[in-house]
C-alpha cells in the first residue's frame, strides 16, 4: 500500500512539474496584431506608411482642435456646446485642468513629434542605404510637417514643452517665439529637401510655412521674402473622404439636431472694437454680410446644443473645397457689387464641414495676406497703393465695392480682408494674438485686445476671461514629472 | 417496468449517452446501496436538497422533496455518512454495506442558522469544510432561501445578501447593469470588480456595450436565478490567495443546481411569474419650472409664457398629455393649474414632463417562466431547465428577454471517480434607450425642459428631442452565452483526491444600431443617420478554464492530520470584434450592410492569459485548531518584459474554541460552537492585455480622396508592469447559538492594496496621447462585517427566522509614493478626487464666499453670474457674482486666492455603512412572509443635474421663487450662489433604506395536490420589489443608481433612471 502511495504521489509531482516547466513560457505568449513594436518601425520597407502617418496626425490635429476648439478664443465662432470646459474657452477661460488645452497640446505635439521621429530613421536608412534610392521626398514631407507642427503648436500655446525623449521629458518651458524657431530649421530644411526633390508644392508649403512662423516672430521681412516666392497656383489641401476613418474630423460642427457652432456676431464687423456702439446679438442684421461668399451662415439662428446658446450655422466658405462660388441673399436683398445671382436656397451652400470636405492649408491667397501685412507692418504708407490693390482685388472677390483707404484703415481692412479669406482656416487666433502684440503703442487699437472682451453672446455666461492662448495641460504635468504646475491655473502664463 | 422509471430514463436521454461513453465495470457484486429519509427533526417535515456523502469517496446522494436519498453502488465495508445542507447542522454516521444489500439510514437534522460543518468551495480538491477555514465566506443559500424573492437576475440575487458586499445599479431599466465591490474598492485603476466563476469555471461578467450615455447589459444576465443552488462569496485576498492574480478584489463562486444520483425518480419544478415595472413618483422630483418675466410674456420666443398672459391665440403653444383615460392627446395653451401667480407681474409655469406626455413613460409587463427536472438514474444524475423571461422597461424603447436552458449531469463511474458536465445556453434580446447623459434620452430632456415656456425645437416643455423622437432611438443587442464545464473527481485512495475542470465560457453578441431614413426633414439624428445608416459591432469573447487540484490527507499522528494541496489554473481570455456600418439605405426595409451606399468594417483584438500554481499545507489538530499555509506563483501574459513571476503566500488559523476544555468551564453552555480565524494573505489584480508595450498601430491617412495605409504612434506602455497586490488580515469568530437557533459571524478585516495601478497621462510631449499603466498606488481598506442570524421563533404553527447582515468600511489612499499629486475627475465638475490619506474617489465641493452669518457675498463687480431681473420689464440683466474657487475667478480684483480657492470635503462616494434585515415568517406551515429592509450609510451623491437645473437651465423651484415672497426661505443671495459654479449645495448625503423585497407565498396543503404525485407542492406568490425608500437625499433622482456602467468611480446623478418598482404574482408547482 505504501508503495502504491508513493507512486501517485510521484505521478502527480511530476504532471505538475512537467506542467509547470514546459509550457508556460509558450502559454503566456500572446500575439497583438493591433499593434507594432517601436523596435520594429526601424523598417524602410515601412517608410511610406509612417509618413503617411505623420500627415494624418498633422491632418487630424489641425482640423479638430485647432480649426474647431482654438477659435473659441477668438470672435470667430461662437460655441452652443453643453461642455462646460469647452464653452468656458469660448468665454476666453483656458484652464489648464480641462480638455480643450489638452488636446490642442496633445496633438500638435504628438504630430510634432511623430514627424521628427520619422524623419530621423529616414535620414538613417538613408544613410544606410547603398543603392540609388531617393529618400529626399519622404524626408522632406516629415521635414514640413515638423515645421507646421511646431509652428501651429507657438501659434495656439502660450508656452510649449518639446520632448526630444520620450523617456525623459523636457523640463524646459519654451516661449512662443522660441517655439516659432524650433519650426523654422525643420522648414528651412524641408524647403531645401523638396526643392532638391522637384516637389515645388510641397517647397511652396515649406514657404508659407516659413512665412507663417515669422510673421508669428514678428519678422516681417523674412515673413515678406518667403511670402513673395509663393506662386499664384499654389493651394495646398488636407485631404479627407467621406469614408470612416478618413473623415474630416470637423464633420461635427452644424450637423445634425445637436450642433454646436456657430459665426460670432462681432466677427462680421459689429465688434465694439470696430464701431464702438456694442451690439445686440438679436438684433444684429447678420444676414447682411453673406453676400461675401467667404463667409456663410444660415439666415435665422437656432438654439445650441446648450440649449440656450442662439447661433447661425455655419455654411462653407471659400478655404473649403466644397464652396460653390456663389453668394447667399434672398434675391431682393440689396446687393451692391454683387456679382452673379443671389441664391436663396439653403440646400446650394453646404455645411462647412462634411466628411470629405478638403481644407485649405496653405494657398496664393494667404501667401499674400502675410506678405502685404507684413508689408503694412513694416510701412503701410510707403506700401499703401499695393496694400490698396490687394485689399480691393480681395472686396470684390466677397462682392464688396472698393474702396479708397490709408493709413491704420488701410491696415484694419486688410485685416478685415484676412479674416474673411482665411475664415475658419485656423488663422484667427494666431492673427489676433500678433496683432495685440504688435500693435503696441500704435494706432487706436494699441490700447486694447483684439480679441472679444466685455458680456459673452450667451446671456448667462457673463463676461469675457483673460486667456488669449492655451496653457500646458494637466496631462503633461501629470506624465512629465520634470515640470512643476503652475500655482494659480486662473492666471495666464507670462507670455 | 415501473413507468416512473421508464419517464425518467427517457428524459435522461443525452445523460445515458453520458453514462454510456464512461460506462465503468461497476462492481455491483461487490458494492451495496445506502438510502433513507432526512427530515427536519423538530418538525418532521422532509428536507430538500440534502447531500448524503461518502466520505472518502465521490459517492453522494441527494434528498428529493420527499426527503429521500439514495446512494448506490458503494462498496463493501464501513464507511462514514455525513449530511451537507445549509441551515442545518451537520449529521455524522457511521454504516457498514454488505455487498447486495441495501441499508436503510435516516436523518432528522438540526436547523441551525450558522454550522462549521458547512462546506465550500476555496480552490483546493473538495469542498472544505468552513470550520478549518481562517476567513469567513459568504453564503448565499440561493435555492432554499430565496425561491419566492422578487428576484430576476443575478445582480438582484446580490444586493443586500453578504456583509461586504457593496452593488450599487446603475439603472433601473431593464437589462442594465451594476456595479460590484467587495470590502471596497482595492484599486484605482485596475477595477475592483470581483471574478466569477460557475461551476468552478471562470466567466465574462462585466458591462456589455455600456456608456455614460447608453447602459448596455450585463455579462451576469445569462442566469437564471432558478438554475443556482448557492452563492458563495470569498471576499479578499486572504481568503483568494489560491486564484491567484485576478482575485485581489474577491471572488464570487455561483454552484449551480445539479442532479440526483440514483433517485429513480424526477423532480418536476415550473414557476410563473407576470408582472409590471413602475416608475413611482415616490423616487426624485421631474417637476420644472419657469419664471415668465414681463419682458418675455410678450416675446416670441417664450411662446408659453405668452399663452399664460392671454395674448396669443390658445392653439398656438400645444402640447401633448394624457386624456382621462391615459391616451394620447393634443392640448393647447397652459393649464391654470400650472400657472402661479407671482402678483408682481410675473408669473410660474409648472410642468411635470415626464408624467404628463404620453411617449415617455409606461408601465412595463414582464413575465417570467422557469420549467426545470431535477433526477438521476442509477450512478448518475441530472438537472435540466428551461427558462424564458420577458421584462419591459418603463421606457417605450427599452426590453430585456432572455431564453436559455441549463443542463447539469453528474455520472459515477465509480466508487472513487465521478464525471460532471455543466452546459448552460442562454440567448438574450435587450434594448436599451438613450440614457443619463445623452443629449437626447427622455429623462434628461424632461428634467431639463423650461415648463412649457419657450420655443423648444420640437416639443414645449422638453429640451430637445420629444420623446416621440427619442422613442425613435433603435439600439438591440442579441447575445448569445453558452458555458461549458466538465468537471471530474478521482479518488484513487481516500486520502488522495483530484480534480480537474476544464471549461469554456462563450460570449457573443451582435448590437446593431438602426436609424431610419428621415421623413421629418429635420434629420433629427445628424445628417448623416438621415440617410438611414446600419451599425452592427459584433464581439466574441472566450474565456477558457483548465483547473487542477489535488490533495492528500495524511495523519501525521493521532491528533494531528495534515491536508497538502497543489493546483495549477491556466485562465485565457480572448476577445475579437468586428464592426460594420452601412450608411445610405435605399429603403428602412432594405437594411443589411450590403444594401447602404457606404460600407465600413473594422476589428479589435485583445488576448490575455494567466497561469499560476500553488502549494498548500493544512495541518489539523485534534481537529479543532487548523494551520494553513499557502503559495500561489503567477504570470500573466499583461506584465511588462521586465516582470514576470508573482508570488502570493497566505497563512491563516481557525480554532474551534467551543471543544477547548476550558471553554465548557466558562458556564456559556448556550455557545454550541465558537470558531475564532485569522487568516493573512495576498493576490493580485493583473492590468489589462497589451498595456505594457510601446507601440504604434495602423491607421489610414488620406491622398487624393483615397485612403491609404499609415502608421500612427498609439501606446506609451510601460514595461516594468506588473500586478497590483492585495494583502489582508481578517479575524473575527464564528458562533453557533442556543441550539443552533441563533449564528454569529462577526470579522474584522485590514486589506492593503500595494503597487496599485493607476492611469497616468503619457508625457504629451512626448508624443503619445493617451494613458499609461504604473504600478505607484497604496489603498487602505479597514472594516468590520456583522451578520447575525436566528429563529427567534420555531414552532409548529409558526417560524420566524431573521437574518441582520451589518457591515462599515473605511477606505482610503494611503499614498501615491510621490509619483504624482491628486487626480481630479468628476463629470460636469471636478467634484471628485483621489486624495492622500481620503477615500477614493471622494466628493470635494467648492463653495462660495460667504460672510459671518453663512451667506453668500455678493461683489458688485465680479464676472461669473448673471441674474436676469425678474420684476422688470426691461430685460436688462444685473450681475452679481459669487466667488466659486480657483477655477472661476478671472481677473477680479478683490478675487483673493488663499481666501477662494477653497476644496471643502464632502465625503465618500459610495456606501460606507450598509445593513440590510431579512425576515421570514412561516405561518401554520402554509404561509411565508419575506421581507427585506436594505440600508445604506455615509455616503454623498453629486446631483450634477441639480447643478445644471440651477445654472443652466434655471428651472427649478428655488431658482424662480427664491427672493420672492413665494420662497422666503431662498434669499436672491441664495439665487446666486445655486446660479454659480459652487457645488456643495448640489453634493448631498445620499443614505437611504429601501423597503426592497416583500413576499407573501401560500402553499397549499400537501393533501390538495398529493393525487397529482405525493410530495407535489403548490405555491403561490405574490411579491414587490423596490416598494418604499426613505432618504434624506433632495436630488432629482434614486440616490442608488449611478451614471456611467463602465466607470468605476465617477459617481453622479443625472438623469438616470430609479430603480424601479415592481409587482408580481407567480405559482411554483413542484411534482
Amino acid at each position: 500500500m505504501k508503495r502504491k502511495n508513493t507512486w501517485w504521489l510521484i505521478t502527480a509531482a511530476g504532471v505538475l512539474a512537467f506542467v509547470g516547466s514546459c509550457g508556460i513560457g509558450d502559454v503566456l505568449e500572446v500575439q497583438n496584431p493591433t499593434q507594432i513594436s517601436q523596435a520594429a518601425l526601424d523598417d524602410p520597407k515601412l517608410m511610406q506608411v509612417q509618413v503617411n502617418g505623420v500627415i494624418e496626425a498633422f491632418q487630424n490635429a489641425y482640423t479638430e482642435p485647432v480649426i474647431e476648439w482654438a477659435n473659441f478664443l477668438t470672435d470667430e465662432v461662437l460655441t452652443g456646446l453643453n461642455w462646460e470646459d469647452y464653452a468656458r474657452v469660448n468665454q476666453r477661460i483656458a484652464s489648464y485642468l480641462e480638455g480643450p488645452t489638452n488636446q490642442i497640446f496633445g496633438e500638435l505635439s504628438r504630430s510634432l513629434r511623430m514627424a521628427h521621429d520619422v524623419s530621423e530613421r529616414i535620414r538613417r536608412w538613408d544613410a544606410a542605404d547603398t543603392t540609388a534610392k531617393d529618400y529626399r521626398p519622404q524626408l522632406a514631407t516629415t521635414l514640413v510637417f515638423a515645421g507646421y507642427s511646431a509652428t501651429v503648436l507657438a501659434e495656439n500655446m502660450c508656452q510649449t514643452v518639446i520632448s526630444p525623449d520620450p523617456d525623459h521629458p523636457s523640463s524646459e518651458l519654451l516661449s512662443q517665439d522660441q517655439t516659432f524657431q524650433v519650426a523654422i530649421p525643420y522648414l528651412k530644411e524641408g524647403l531645401t529637401e523638396a526643392s532638391a526633390a522637384g516637389l515645388t508644392n510641397l517647397a511652396n508649403l515649406a514657404r508659407t510655412g516659413l512665412a507663417r512662423a515669422y510673421m508669428g516672430m514678428g519678422n516681417w521681412d523674412s515673413a515678406a521674402a518667403y511670402a513673395s516666392q509663393v506662386p499664384a497656383t499654389f493651394k495646398w489641401w488636407l485631404d479627407y473622404t467621406s469614408t470612416i476613418g478618413g473623415r474630416n474630423p470637423l464633420s461635427g460642427i452644424s450637423r445634425g439636431g445637436n450642433f454646436t457652432h456657430g459665426i460670432h456676431p462681432a466677427f462680421t464687423g459689429v465688434h465694439p472694437s470696430f464701431n464702438g456702439t456694442g451690439f445686440n446679438f438679436r438684433d444684429d442684421n447678420i444676414i447682411a454680410p453673406q453676400t461675401d461668399p467667404r463667409i456663410q451662415h444660415d439666415p435665422t439662428d437656432r438654439t445650441g446644443h446648450n440649449g440656450l446658446t442662439p447661433l447661425y450655422k455655419l455654411r462653407a466658405g471659400l478655404r473649403y473645397s466644397a464652396y460653390s462660388g456663389k453668394t447667399f441673399a434672398p434675391a431682393s436683398a440689396a446687393c451692391p457689387g454683387c456679382t452673379g445671382t443671389p441664391v436663396s436656397d439653403t440646400t446650394t451652400f453646404v455645411y462647412i464641414a462634411r466628411f470629405d470636405t478638403d481644407i485649405l492649408l496653405a494657398d496664393y491667397v494667404e501667401a499674400q495676406h502675410q506678405y502685404f501685412e507684413a508689408l503694412a507692418n513694416k510701412d503701410v504708407v510707403a506700401n499703401e497703393a499695393a496694400i490698396l490693390a490687394f485689399v480691393n482685388s480681395r472686396r470684390a472677390v466677397g462682392n464688396q465695392s472698393a474702396v479708397t483707404l490709408s493709413g491704420q484703415a488701410l491696415k484694419t481692412e486688410l485685416r478685415n480682408q484676412r479674416a474673411r479669406d482665411l475664415f475658419m482656416g485656423g488663422f484667427r487666433l494666431p492673427d489676433l494674438r500678433r496683432w495685440t502684440r504688435f500693435d503696441a503703442g500704435n494706432g487706436p487699437f494699441a490700447a486694447g485686445s483684439y480679441f472679444p472682451t466685455g458680456t459673452h453672446p450667451n446671456p448667462t455666461w457673463g463676461q469675457y476671461g483673460p486667456w488669449t492662448c492655451f496653457p500646458i495641460p494637466l496631462q503633461e504635468y501629470e506624465g512629465n514629472p520634470n515640470l512643476p504646475r503652475p500655482i494659480d491655473p486662473t492666471v495666464p502664463p507670462a507670455i | 417496468m415501473n413507468p416512473e422509471r421508464y419517464r425518467t430514463h427517457a428524459l435522461s436521454g443525452f445523460a445515458a449517452v453520458l453514462l454510456a461513453i464512461f460506462a465503468p465495470p461497476l462492481a455491483a457484486q461487490s458494492t451495496g446501496q445506502i438510502e433513507g429519509t432526512v427530515n427536519e427533526a423538530a418538525t418532521g417535515r422532509p428536507v430538500y436538497g440534502v447531500r448524503v456523502e461518502v466520505v472518502g469517496t465521490t459517492l453522494v446522494g441527494t434528498s428529493g422533496q420527499d426527503g429521500r436519498y439514495t446512494i448506490r453502488a458503494v462498496p463493501a465495508g464501513t464507511h462514514r455518512l455525513h449530511t451537507a445542507i445549509v441551515g442545518y447542522a451537520r449529521r455524522d454516521t457511521a454504516v457498514t454495506v454488505a455487498a447486495g444489500e441495501t441499508v436503510k439510514i435516516d436523518f432528522g437534522l438540526n436547523r441551525a442558522v450558522i454550522t462549521l460543518e458547512e462546506v465550500v468551495v476555496t480552490g483546493t480538491p473538495g469542498a472544505q469544510e468552513k470550520v478549518t477555514l481562517g476567513n469567513t465566506v459568504g453564503q448565499i443559500a440561493v435555492a432554499e432561501g430565496l425561491k419566492d424573492a422578487p428576484i430576476r437576475n443575478l445582480n438582484e440575487l446580490l444586493t443586500a445578501r453578504v456583509p461586504g458586499l457593496t452593488l450599487a445599479s446603475n439603472s433601473g431599466q431593464a437589462g442594465s447593469s451594476a456595479n460590484i465591490r467587495i470590502r471596497g474598492a482595492g484599486s484605482l485603476s485596475g477595477g475592483y470588480a470581483p471574478v466569477f466563476y460557475v461551476d468552478g469555471v471562470r466567466i465574462e461578467s462585466g458591462v456589455v456595450e455600456g456608456s455614460s450615455t447608453f447602459q448596455g447589459g450585463t455579462a451576469l444576465d445569462f442566469l437564471d436565478p432558478d438554475d443556482i443552488e448557492s452563492i458563495e462569496v470569498v471576499k479578499g485576498p486572504a481568503a483568494a490567495t489560491l486564484y491567484g492574480a485576478d482575485a485581489a478584489n474577491g471572488v464570487i463562486q455561483i454552484i449551480t443546481k445539479k442532479g440526483r444520483r440514483g433517485a429513480d425518480a424526477v423532480q418536476w419544478t415550473a414557476r410563473l411569474e407576470v408582472g409590471n415595472n413602475e416608475w413611482t413618483r415616490s423616487i426624485g422630483s421631474n417637476t420644472t419650472y419657469w419664471r415668465c418675466t414681463v419682458a418675455q410674456q410678450t416675446s416670441a420666443s417664450f411662446p408659453g409664457c405668452r399663452v399664460a398672459a392671454g395674448n396669443l391665440s390658445p392653439d398656438s403653444l400645444t402640447w401633448w398629455g394624457k386624456d382621462s383615460d391615459g391616451h394620447a392627446k393634443l392640448y393647447s395653451g397652459i393649464p391654470a393649474a400650472d400657472i402661479i401667480d407671482v402678483g408682481d407681474g410675473t408669473f410660474i409655469l409648472k410642468d411635470d414632463p415626464l408624467f404628463r406626455h404620453p411617449a415617455a413613460l409606461r408601465v412595463g409587463t414582464a413575465r417570467s417562466m422557469n420549467l426545470s427536472a431535477r433526477g438521476g438514474t442509477g450512478a448518475m444524475g441530472y438537472f435540466l431547465s428551461f427558462n424564458r423571461d420577458d421584462e419591459q422597461g418603463v421606457f417605450f424603447n427599452n426590453f430585456a428577454n432572455r431564453i436559455g436552458g441549463r443542463g447539469n449531469f453528474d455520472v459515477q463511474l465509480s466508487a472513487t471517480t465521478d464525471v460532471s458536465v455543466q452546459f448552460g445556453y442562454t440567448r438574450t434580446h435587450l434594448r436599451q434607450p438613450l440614457a443619463n447623459n445623452a443629449s437626447n434620452s427622455i429623462n434628461r430632456n424632461a428634467m431639463r425642459g423650461k415648463a412649457r415656456a419657450t420655443r423648444d425645437p420640437w416639443e414645449p416643455g422638453f429640451l430637445g428631442f420629444s420623446p416621440y423622437v427619442s422613442n425613435q432611438f433603435d439600439d438591440q443587442n442579441r447575445l448569445e452565452r453558452m458555458t461549458v464545464g466538465i468537471t471530474g473527481n478521482w479518488v484513487p485512495v481516500p486520502w488522495f483526491h483530484n480534480r480537474v475542470t476544464l471549461g469554456l465560457d462563450r460570449q457573443s453578441y451582435d448590437e446593431t444600431t438602426f436609424e431610419r431614413i428621415d421623413t421629418t426633414g429635420r434629420a433629427p439624428w445628424g445628417t448623416v443617420a438621415a440617410t438611414g445608416t446600419i451599425t452592427h459591432e459584433i464581439p466574441t469573447i472566450h474565456r477558457w478554464t483548465l483547473d487542477y487540484a489535488g490533495s492528500v490527507t495524511h495523519d501525521v499522528t493521532p491528533e494531528v492530520n495534515s491536508v497538502s494541496s497543489a493546483g495549477l489554473q491556466l485562465n485565457a481570455r480572448s476577445y475579437r470584434g468586428y464592426f460594420a456600418i452601412g450608411q445610405g439605405l435605399v429603403a428602412d426595409n432594405l437594411n443589411l450592410v450590403s444594401a447602404a451606399s457606404t460600407r465600413t468594417a473594422d476589428e479589435e483584438l485583445s488576448k490575455q492569459t494567466s497561469l499560476g500554481v500553488y502549494l498548500q499545507e493544512q495541518l489539523g489538530w485534534r481537529q479543532r485548531l487548523y494551520v494553513t499555509g499557502a503559495v500561489r506563483i503567477d504570470d500573466n501574459s499583461a506584465f511588462g518584459s521586465q516582470f514576470s513571476l508573482v508570488t502570493y503566500p497566505k497563512a491563516s488559523i481557525a480554532w474551534l474554541i467551543s471543544d477547548e476544555p476550558f471553554f465548557r468551564n466558562l458556564g456559556v453552555g448556550w455557545a454550541d460552537q465558537v470558531k475564532l480565524r485569522f487568516a493573512w494573505g495576498k493576490a493580485g489584480n493583473a492590468p489589462e492585455p497589451f498595456t505594457a508595450d510601446r507601440a504604434d498601430s495602423a491607421a489610414r491617412s488620406v491622398a487624393s480622396d483615397a485612403l491609404q495605409n499609415a502608421l500612427e504612434t498609439s501606446a506609451y506602455g510601460n514595461p516594468k508592469l506588473k500586478a497590483e497586490t492585495g494583502r489582508e488580515f481578517e479575524t473575527g469568530f464564528d458562533a453557533s447559538l442556543f441550539s443552533g437557533r441563533a449564528g454569529a459571524e462577526v470579522t474584522y478585516y485590514n486589506k492593503r492594496t500595494v503597487d496599485g495601478l493607476i492611469n497616468i497621462p503619457d508625457p504629451r510631449s512626448a508624443g503619445y496621447n493617451g494613458n499609461h499603466l504604473v504600478n505607484i498606488g497604496v489603498i487602505s481598506n479597514v472594516g468590520v462585517e456583522l451578520l447575525l442570524s436566528g429563529t427567534p421563533v420555531q414552532a409548529r404553527e409558526l417560524t420566524w427566522d431573521a437574518r441582520l447582515s451589518l457591515s462599515g468600511n473605511r477606505n482610503r489612499l494611503v499614498s501615491f509614493n510621490g509619483a504624482r499629486q491628486e487626480v481630479v475627475f468628476g463629470a460636469f465638475a471636478d467634484v471628485q478626487r483621489h486624495r492622500e490619506g481620503y477615500p477614493l474617489g471622494a466628493f470635494w465641493a467648492t463653495d462660495v464666499e460667504r460672510d459671518a452669518n453663512g451667506e453668500p457675498v455678493i461683489r458688485d463687480n465680479a464676472t461669473n453670474a448673471i441674474v436676469p431681473n425678474p420684476t422688470s420689464a426691461d430685460p436688462t440683466l444685473y450681475h452679481a457674482t459669487v466667488i466659486t474657487g480657483c477655477r472661476w475667478a478671472p481677473g477680479d480684483p478683490n478675487w483673493n486666492q488663499a481666501r477662494d480657492c477653497h476644496d471643502i470635503y464632502m465625503g465618500p462616494s459610495s456606501p460606507t455603512t450598509q445593513a440590510s434585515l431579512t425576515n421570514t415568517f412561516t405561518v401554520l406551515g402554509g404561509f411565508r412572509i419575506f421581507t427585506q429592509l436594505d440600508y445604506r450609510g455615509d455616503f454623498y451623491q453629486w446631483c450634477a443635474i441639480c447643478s445644471i437645473n440651477s445654472r443652466i437651465d434655471l428651472n427649478t423651484w428655488d431658482i424662480n421663487t427664491g427672493g420672492t415672497p413665494l420662497n422666503p426661505d431662498v434669499s436672491v443671495a441664495d439665487v446666486l450662489a445655486l446660479r454659480s459654479l459652487q457645488t456643495k449645495s448640489h453634493i448631498q448625503r445620499a443614505d437611504f433604506v429601501k423597503l426592497r423585497e416583500v413576499s407573501l407565498t401560500y402553499t397549499l396543503p400537501e393533501r390538495w395536490v398529493r393525487f397529482v404525485r405525493p410530495g407535489s407542492q403548490v405555491a403561490v406568490t405574490l411579491a414587490g420589489r423596490n416598494l418604499a425608500i426613505w432618504t434624506k437625499y433632495k436630488g432629482r433622482g434614486d440616490p442608488e443608481v449611478q451614471f456611467d456602467p463602465t466607470s468605476t468611480f465617477q459617481m453622479l446623478d443625472y438623469a438616470s433612471t430609479p430603480q424601479t418598482r415592481r409587482l408580481t404574482a407567480s405559482v411554483r408547482v413542484t411534482l
